[in-house]
C-alpha cells in the first residue's frame, strides 16, 4: 500500500453503542468525577493537596464509557497515572525553566514507559502534560504529586468503576487485573 | 488446493468487513477495536490455531488401523494378488507374532523384474516390449521375505504428525508402518492421509 493511499483508511467506524450502555457510562463518570471532586473542593482546599486533576476527565471516558479496552483496565488506569507523573515531576525539575522541552519529554518519555510496562492509559500523557504546565499548588508537591492526586484520585476513580460498571448485567469490569 | 464450486470455507475470503460489524453490535459495549483490525486478528488468531492443532496431532489421530499384511513366506504371487484386490501400492511384511520385518512395495517387484534395472511401470513396459516374454517370471515361486525391503522404517503412534511428514519427506517414502516399541504393527501412515488431514497445506 503506497503512502498516499494509506490516508484514505481502511474500514468503517465501530457501531454507536446501546442507550443503556450510555446511560451506565453517564452514572459511572458522575459517580468517579464527583468523589474525586468533592475531595478536592470540599475536603482540601485548606491543604496542600489536590485530589483532581485534568488527566481524570480523560479516564473517566476510558473506564466508565469503554471498560472493555485494554486501556481502561486497571493495571493501566494506576500504572500510567503514577509512572507518567513520576516522568512529568522528574522531567520538570530537570528541564524547568525551559518548559516548552520539559512538557515534550514529560509527554514522550510518559509514552514511551507506559508502553514498556504494559501500563499504556491515554490520560497519563496528561498527567505527565500537568506536572510541567502546573500550577503553584503542583510544583510544590514534587514526586508527591504521583502518589496525591495522580495514584489515589485513580485509586477512587477505580473503586467506582468497580462498584458501576458490574450493576448491569450487559457489562463487566474488569477484563483482567494485571 | 483445487478450486471448485462450492462457497468458500478459508476464513480469508469469507470474513467481511460487514459481517465483522454486525457481530460487533451484538457484542453490548464499546468495543476499542476497528473492523479491520479484528479482521486481522482473527485470521491471525485461526491461522494460529491451525498450525497450534497440526503440531499437536500424533500419528495415533489418523493411522490407518485395519492394514492389510503378509507374511515373509507369503508367495510374491499371492502378495501381488492381495495388493491389486485392494488398491495398494505397498503392505507391510509382518511375521506370526505381529512384528514387522519389512515392507513389500510395487518399487520392490519393478526391481526384481526383468534385468533388475527398471524403476517403473513405463520402464518395464518398454524393457519387455524390446526384449519380449513376461518380465515377471523371474520371480516366480518367490515369497514376500525374499523381494521386500528391510529394515523398515517404522514409527510409534505417539510420534507427532509433523515429524512423521518431514521424515517420510525426507526418506522419500510413502508409507510407514505404526508400531509399539517392540515392534509389533498397529496401523499404517501413508502420505495421502497427511494429505487428508491438512488439505490446505501442501505436505505437512
Amino acid at each position: 500500500m503506497n503512502y498516499f493511499n494509506k490516508m484514505r483508511g481502511t474500514t468503517t467506524s465501530p457501531p454507536r453503542v446501546s442507550l443503556s450502555e450510555v446511560f451506565w457510562s453517564w452514572i459511572g463518570a458522575f459517580l468517579g468525577i464527583a468523589a474525586v471532586a468533592f475531595i478536592n473542593y470540599n475536603l482540601l482546599p485548606k491543604s496542600d493537596l489536590i485530589m483532581l486533576i485534568g488527566s481524570f476527565g480523560a479516564s473517566a471516558v476510558l473506564i466508565y464509557g469503554a471498560i472493555k479496552s485494554p486501556l481502561a483496565q486497571p493495571r493501566n488506569l494506576l500504572g500510567g497515572h503514577v509512572l507518567s507523573a513520576l516522568i512529568g515531576v522528574a522531567s520538570y525539575k530537570m528541564l524547568a525553566p525551559h518548559l516548552w522541552l520539559a512538557a515534550a519529554v514529560a509527554v514522550a518519555t510518559a509514552i514511551a514507559v507506559m508502553h514498556l510496562t504494559k501500563t499504556l492509559h491515554p490520560p497519563g500523557g496528561a498527567t505527565a502534560l500537568i506536572a510541567v504546565i502546573g500550577s503553584e499548588k503542583i510544583y510544590a508537591l514534587g514526586y508527591l504529586y504521583a502518589l496525591v492526586p495522580a495514584g489515589a484520585g485513580a485509586c477512587i476513580m477505580l473503586v467506582i468503576a468497580l462498584l458501576v460498571n458490574n450493576i448491569p448485567k450487559t457489562r463487566r469490569y474488569p477484563e483482567f487485573w494485571w | 488446493m483445487s478450486k471448485t464450486n462450492r462457497p468458500s470455507l478459508d476464513p480469508a475470503e469469507l470474513l467481511s468487513d460487514e459481517d465483522v460489524y454486525a457481530a460487533m453490535k451484538k457484542i453490548p459495549g464499546y468495543l476499542d477495536i476497528s473492523a479491520g483490525d479484528f479482521k486481522e486478528l482473527y485470521l491471525l488468531a485461526y491461522q494460529h490455531a491451525e498450525t497450534r492443532l497440526f503440531n499437536s496431532l500424533r500419528t495415533a489421530d489418523i493411522m490407518n488401523r485395519q492394514v492389510i499384511t503378509a507374511l515373509p513366506t507369503t508367495p510374491l504371487a499371492e502378495a501381488a494378488a492381495l495388493m491389486a484386490k485392494n488398491h495398494i501400492t505397498g503392505i507391510p511384511i509382518v511375521q506370526e507374532d505381529g512384528t514387522v520385518v519389512g515392507i513389500l512395495s510395487e518399487q520392490d517387484f519393478f526391481r526384481n523384474m526383468g534385468n533388475g534395472s527398471q524403476t517403473s511401470c513405463m520402464a518395464l513396459i518398454a524393457d519387455s516390449l524390446v526384449s519380449g516374454g513376461c518380465p515377471a517370471l523371474s520371480m516366480r515361486g518367490q515369497t514376500a521375505g525374499e523381494i521386500m525391503s528391510t529394515p523398515v522404517v517404522t514409527v510409534l503412534e505417539n510420534a507427532l504428525l509433523h515429524a512423521v511428514g518431514k521424515m517420510m519427506r525426507e526418506k522419500r517414502i510413502n508409507r510407514v508402518p505404526v508400531t509399539d516399541d517392540k515392534m509389533r504393527l498397529l496401523g499404517i501412515l501413508t502420505r495421502s492421509d497427511l494429505m487428508h488431514a491438512f488439505p490446505e497445506r501442501e505436505t505437512p
